[in-house]
């Protein structure tokens, strides 16, 4: 047996991943580790394998070798329909945008999160409040009034307003890690920094880790600590 | 699993309204098609099959079984030879018979079958579910120039009793050698029945008897030789022979025996059919025709789904970062396929009932006029097992047409994961 994943939000050795047989490596990190209410910023250009390590740590792709532990479990050796609930229940995402399905509601948009995922309305449920009135909660703490958007057309709501939906997607149900890629990328300066401001305070009330990815080097000082991608993969390199 | 799936098809079904519409407009009305010819189908087997019922044998000279049914019944073509009304006399004294009702065809009034016949015609004669042949107006012949008519031979011909009409030797609508110079009176008329009874002109034996009573050898009389009308009423009108006869038999259990018996009939040769088997074998042997239309239909069903199959994979594009974000919050590849399928069959299962209402509503409106016009009575009731069966076939087929896209969404989801790439 490998070793037991220690209790680091994220632990990876020797993490592999290609495409295909054959074809180069898209990710060879020999180490990365993240600990337990980090919010760390992890810098990369588009095409170093930022996505690609996204997906990695949220159990969508699953390595090709090497070892990776995320919140204790080790995803590579999770079967698939348990990687799929293990993202559901501890980790929530936020993309660089279109984060709404545009023929849900607000509300149900947030929802979202809790229907595929018995633990994150368990929490809710312990905490002694129920889905809606949880959403409801997060999104007035973002700064969206659900009453005056409750009739809104999702497409039709800001890019910042979206975003901040899609956080309050991520946030609800209180899982354990957040992964955003590149969510500011389509806010303008001002909408950029307020949504950083919430972003990290809200992460933090809800006690969850924070990864933000981004080619934006100007974000780094928001955040804890800084990974450059380009530092710790050496893409096509390891070859066997 | 499946609530928020369901849910999630829903809402994505009503976001793509006129899409969806459409697509269920396109499904429903090939399933109404679908539908309607099989009602059609069923409805033709029914009406053929309901042409005679209650006859247990019918018999006539050797043949063909079902040149036999299609003369004796339909009134389409001729009977090769006649049964001798001696062989006649001693099968309806059988102790199996119930009852036997001669029919003697050949002639023709103004393009509708003659049928000579005795009264017994009137009071065994059974169709559909065994209704007997009712009277809208007059009564039986009683008269030997008495002639009772079908509905179809009143209303085209505008007859009404005590109307004389004259018949002619022959079954064409043209028929050269009249039988003018012994008219009949129109005595009764009979209900409706949507059989080819509604199309025949009736008369007794003895009638037809009178009619050819100074014909020679199958020709007209040779001038001087005629017999007037009057004198014909005078002489001894015994039939020597009948085309065809209906047998009625105590027990149906006998009909085989019976059957049998009449083939092998020593003194002439003779043929019994029990009306049911031949009905079949002739229904099998026209079958084709129906089958064609029921392939037609289906093939209507296929292209309407083929169209939404089409819809569903142009869609998928757009959906992508859709299914992007449900992967991101935990939905399965596999729930992201059962997403599609359900949406496909949700939209079929709608286009299946839209399909069946537009049908049986439009069944319902359409029932007084196809009854006055045409005699036909369009069978409603309730939805047969059949078409249920063929309901869920399509809701099936939905699914089916579904899978495609569904099956390519799969793949993506699981190769792109939840990055989407433009």
């Amino acid at each position: 047996m490998e070793p037991e994943c220690q209790s680091a939000v994220i632990q990876a050795e020797g993490l592999r991943f290609r495409w295909r047989e054959g074809e180069p490596d898209v990710i060879a990190i020999d180490s990365l580790e993240i600990r337990r209410g980090e919010a760390v910023f992890i810098a990369g250009q588009s095409g170093g394998g930022k996505t690609t390590l996204l997906n990695l740590l949220a159990g969508v792709l699953k390595p090709t070798a090497g070892r990776l532990c995320v919140l204790g479990a080790d995803l590579a050796a999770m079967p698939n329909a348990r990687r799929d609930r293990f993202r559901s229940d501890r980790i929530g995402f936020v993309f660089q945008s279109f984060n709404l399905v545009p023929y849900l509601s607000l509300l149900d948009n947030v929802l979202l999160a809790c229907r595929f995922s018995p633990r994150r309305r368990e929490r809710i449920a312990a905490a002694g409040s129920d889905p809606a009135t949880e959403a409801a909660r997060l999104l007035a703490r973002l700064g969206l009034d659900v009453k005056a958007l409750a009739g809104r057309d999702v497409a039709r709501l800001s890019t910042g307003q979206q975003q901040r939906v899609a956080v309050a997607r991520a946030l609800i149900g209180r899982p354990d890690l957040v992964i955003c890629d590149e969510p500011t990328s389509a806010l303008d300066a001002d909408a950029r920094d307020a949504f950083l401001a919430l972003l990290n305070a809200e992460t933090a009330a809800a006690g969850a880790t924070l990864l933000f990815v981004s080619h934006d080097r100007s974000l780094a000082p928001a955040f804890d600590r800084t990974i450059v991608l380009s530092d710790i993969n050496r893409p096509g390199e390891a070859k066997r | 699993m499946n609530a928020p799936l369901l849910s999630l098809a829903l809402k994505s079904l009503i976001n793509r309204k006129a899409t969806a519409i459409l697509t269920i407009a396109a499904i429903a009305l090939s399933v109404t098609l679908l539908l309607g010819v099989e009602k059609v189908r069923s409805g033709a087997r029914d009406s053929f099959a309901n042409t005679v019922s209650g006859t247990d044998l019918i018999v006539g000279a050797r043949g063909g079984a079902i040149q036999l049914l299609l003369y004796s019944v339909f009134r389409i073509g001729d009977a090769s030879n006649n049964i001798s009304w001696q062989s006649y006399e001693e099968l309806r004294a059988w102790p199996e018979v119930a009852w036997s009702v001669p029919i003697s065809l050949g002639d023709a009034h103004r393009g509708f079958r003659v049928v000579g016949t005795t009264a017994g015609y009137f009071e065994h004669l059974r169709y559909g579910r065994r209704q007997a042949l009712s009277f809208d107006a007059g009564q039986p012949f009683a008269d030997l120039f008495d002639a009772v008519i079908g509905a179809d031979v009143a209303r085209e011909l505008g007859y009404v009793v005590g109307d004389r009409i004259v018949l002619a030797h022959g079954a064409g609508a043209f028929a050269v050698q009249s039988h003018d110079d012994k008219p009949f009176t129109v005595f009764g008329v009979l209900a409706r029945t949507g059989t080819p009874v509604d199309r025949s002109v009736h008369v007794s034996l003895a009638a037809i008897e009178a009619i050819h009573v100074d014909w020679q050898s199958g020709r007209p009389p040779r001038p001087g030789q005629a017999v007037s009308a009057e004198a014909a009423r005078a002489m001894a009108l015994q039939p020597k022979a009948v085309t065809a006869v209906l047998v009625g038999l105590k027990s149906r259990m006998a009909a085989f025996a019976v059957q049998r018996r009449v083939n092998t009939y020593a003194d002439e040769a003779l043929l019994a059919i029990l009306p049911g088997v031949t009905l079949q074998q002739l229904w099998d042997a026209i079958g084709g025709l129906e089958k064609a239309l029921f392939a037609i239909s289906v093939m209507v069903v296929v292209t309407g789904f083929m169209g939404m199959t089409a819809v569903s994979l142009g869609a998928l594009n757009e959906r992508r970062r859709e299914m992007a974000i449900l992967r991101s919050v935990g939905a399965r590849p596999r729930e992201i396929f059962l997403l599609l399928v359900v949406e496909s069959g949700g939209l079929a299962a709608v286009a299946a009932a839209v399909g069946a209402a537009m049908l049986y509503g439009g069944i319902w409106l359409a029932r007084p006029f196809v009854q006055s016009q045409f005699g036909f009575h369009l069978p409603a009731g309730g939805l047969s097992a059949y078409e249920l069966a063929l309901l869920g076939l399509v809701v099936l087929a939905g699914c089916a047409s579904g899978a495609l896209p569904a099956y390519l969404a799969y793949r993506r989801s699981l190769a792109d994961g939840m990055a989407v790439r433009r």
